[in-house]
């Protein structure tokens, strides 16, 4: 026997040492389309978020001159329309933004530090977020104003306005007596019209909040039932197995498309009903990868070590297992993103969809060929793209999730 | 069946409320299922009707071939067999209390006086997790030390098995096979456990790193007062490093006794077996090498009377048809085996 005493360092350990996921983030986004990819689809989730003051008919600010005895002041029209969802949204788009700074900030702490950082600015900004949000959806009334600022600006009756980028709602139509519907792109409307005289780019802005609203709540209601499902079958076996396969495969036998059409025909077209519906039947594929996922890890020492030292059941479960099984998981979520995408398009295609006048890039899609003797080019372009690419990024990225998390691939980078 | 029956007797020490580990007729059978309804058709006897005990402070060494049960009766006495997969019988008494007669949340406070370390040094780590987190994860959930001073705790126990602290944020992949192990043995420790199972601790490290390992062990059960239950495949390094050995052939324990009564004067024939493949440094003595005939034959279908009788050297007709007890066969009154043709 050789040297048998301990030394402390037998090899020399890598200067940099990365975590899992930082290996497969380095590898997901070194491809340039993926890069593409995501700035397009953060672009998308921004615009979703911000739609409101982009593409809106009223101004940011203007001028109300004096009436009855009232003196002229500074009026937001924009702001003061807001709806409370609109707020809402803003205050989880700060929040998140708060978060991303937060990170940023403590980069260079030590890891141990960051992490308890991280953890607190999360559940303190989660916090107020909450807060402002319930006091938003409690106190905030919804105001209802049909004041067409664009005809009082050109009139010059209310002064030094400031219209958003795009200066037109997505339910704002032009006057029936103007004959500017279905108009080509102009420089008052860069998109064209609808056959509703409606502005083609504003409806298309704010159809990507509808599509990406969708395709995430969708998949995150579908991604909790799946996880739960799959690791508590995955992990006990036997009757719960038996149990949960067999509720998995009485939900799978369920036509989607049926079940959308028959609630919507009693209940009416509510959005947050096909999204709850789609998540609803959509993670039984999470629960089967899942299940098999943990069917394999339960066996695994370390997994054997974390029972052995008394862990608590939901510490092995989501601390010990989960991270090591989930990856499958979150491929497929990114083609389920891409799949609720199309199926909220083709509901609204099929006039099933989301309630009109909301903007939705299917409704719009169908409207382009409506009735079938007419085809508008510039109604289906604009959709049709926005169709196509955001299911195109959603599968990009899914791919190439799938290849950066494959082990056989890790020593190649 | 009535020969299956026959009792396995009582083996050891004969006062049983000063054992730590007391094992009274552990059997472990995996179901075997076939068909399109998956009916039960027949069972693996992987761990059949053992028993051990060991003191405080005490090593038991756990010898046998790949697939004899040593392992499956090492995750049974840690009640860590995944639930339904099995079916067990038998009592795993540690300072008397059942293991498998106690709730689950009595059972986690148990569970830390009992840890395990593992063959494999690869998959005995959580990849995901970094070391600090792993050892001090027990800690955390065991209320042992506020969390305050958990990393520093974790550091000492780092120290402990040769580490310098900053390897606390470092993952496991970035460790050799010897660093894991050693990692792996941190962990265990990092409860205060009284009983560590180790299950073929350094069966996959290189020798020179294998005898690191088994110093620190025996450095660290000598500092610590622990208990090992030592499963290895390898007679040299368990003769070495126990007290006790028993030995296991087809999930049952054949010969029982001190590490130096067994290697000098080994009494079944499947002990005498193993120790002459044991490889001696003595150039003058001439080995006589026990080449065993055949096969291990399937636990699902184990043959009648003595498990060993197909490949025995000295087997007579009644091995054939009726199991062996264990019995005292030398002056010592540990040492015990099962075998009706040696006295």
């Amino acid at each position: 026997m050789t040297d048998l005493t301990l030394s402390p360092m037998d090899q020399p350990l890598p200067a940099a040492p990365r975590s899992y996921w930082g290996w497969v983030g380095v590898r997901l986004f070194r491809p340039l389309l993926v890069r593409l990819c995501t700035a397009y689809l953060v672009l998308l989730v921004l615009l979703a978020l911000f739609v409101p003051l982009l593409a809106n008919g009223r101004p940011y600010t203007c001028i109300i001159p004096a009436v009855a005895g009232r003196a002229a002041q500074r009026e937001y029209p924009l702001f003061r329309d807001l709806n409370s969802e609109d707020w809402i949204l803003l205050v989880v788009a700060a929040g998140l933004a708060a978060q991303g700074i937060s990170i940023l900030a403590a980069h260079r702490l030590p890891r141990r530090q960051r992490m308890v950082r991280q953890r607190m600015s999360l559940m303190l900004l989660t916090a107020v977020v909450l807060v402002i949000s319930s006091l938003i959806a409690v106190l905030h009334h919804n105001r209802l104003d049909a004041t067409n600022y664009h005809r009082l600006a050109r009139h010059g009756i209310i002064t030094q306005a400031i219209f958003p980028p795009v200066p037109w709602g997505y339910a704002e139509m032009e006057p029936l007596g103007k004959n500017l519907i279905n108009q080509l792109p102009s420089r008052r409307h860069w998109l064209g019209t609808d056959g509703d005289g409606r502005d083609e780019l504003s409806r298309l802005l704010w159809g990507a909040r509808i599509a990406m609203g969708v395709g995430f709540v969708s998949q995150i209601i579908a991604l909790a039932l799946g996880i739960i499902v799959g690791a508590l079958t995955g992990y006990f076996g036997g009757v719960f197995d038996i149990i949960g396969m067999r509720l998995v495969e009485i939900v799978e036998a369920v036509p989607l498309l049926y079940l959308i059409l028959i609630f919507v025909a009693i209940y009416g077209r509510h959005i947050l009903d096909i999204m709850v519906i789609i998540g609803v039947t959509g993670w039984t594929g999470y629960a089967r990868l899942l299940r098999a996922e943990f069917l394999r890890i339960r066996n695994l020492d370390y997994v054997l070590a974390a029972r052995g030292a008394g862990m608590p059941l939901w510490r092995v479960l989501f601390k010990h297992m989960l991270p090591n099984g989930v990856t499958p998981v979150l491929v497929s979520a990114g083609f389920g993103l891409a799949g609720a995408v199309t199926i909220e398009a083709s509901l609204s295609y099929l006039g099933v969809g989301v309630q009109p006048p909301t903007a939705s890039w299917g409704a719009m899609l169908n409207a382009a060929g409506n009735p079938a003797t007419v085809f508008r080019w510039w109604q289906a372009l604009g959709p049709g793209l926005l169709i196509f690419l955001t299911v195109l990024a959603f599968n990009l990225i899914a791919e190439s999730l799938r290849d950066a998390i494959d082990p056989t691939t890790m020593g190649r980078s | 069946m009535e020969l299956e029956a026959v009792p396995t007797q009582r083996i050891g020490y004969p006062a049983a409320d000063a054992m730590l580990l007391d094992v009274k007729e552990l059997t472990v059978a995996f179901p075997i299922r076939s068909g399109l309804l998956q009916t039960v058709c027949g069972h693996i006897q992987a761990v059949n009707h053992i028993s051990l005990q060991i003191k405080p402070g005490e090593t038991l060494g756990l010898v046998g071939e790949s697939g004899c049960g040593k392992t499956t009766a090492g995750r049974a006495i840690l009640r860590l067999i995944p639930p339904g997969t099995a079916e067990i019988s038998g009592q795993v008494l540690f300072e008397g209390t059942d293991i498998y007669a106690t709730r689950p949340t009595k059972l986690r406070s148990l569970r830390r006086h009992i840890q395990v370390i593992f063959q494999d040094p690869v998959g005995s780590l959580n990849p995901r997790m970094t070391v600090g987190s792993m050892i001090g994860e027990p800690l955390l959930v065991h209320k042992i030390v506020p969390r305050v001073q958990i990393s520093s705790r974790v550091a000492e126990l780092l120290q402990k098995v040769g580490f310098s602290a900053d390897v606390i944020n470092r993952y496991p992949h970035e460790f050799s096979g010897g660093q894991r192990q050693r990692i792996g043995i941190a962990r265990a420790l990092a409860l205060n456990p009284k009983l560590i199972v180790c299950d073929e601790p350094v069966s996959a490290l290189d020798v020179s790193i294998q005898a690191q390992v088994l110093n620190l062990l025996r450095d660290l059960q000598t500092e610590m007062g622990l208990s090992y239950l030592f499963i290895a495949h390898n007679l040299a390094v368990v003769e070495h490093f126990s007290n006790r050995i028993a030995v296991m052939y087809l999930g049952r324990i054949v010969e029982t006794a001190a590490a130096c009564t067994l290697t000098r004067d080994p009494k079944h024939p499947y002990t005498q077996a193993l120790l002459s493949a044991v490889p001696k440094p003595e150039v003058e003595r001439k080995n006589h090498r026990i080449v065993l005939q055949g096969e291990v034959p399937s636990p699902a279908n184990p043959p009648t009377g003595c498990p060993f009788h197909p490949r025995c050297p000295l087997a007579q007709e009644r091995c054939k048809r009726e199991m062996p007890p264990m019995e005292i066969k030398s002056g010592d009154a540990t040492h015990l085996a099962a075998c009706w043709e040696t006295h």
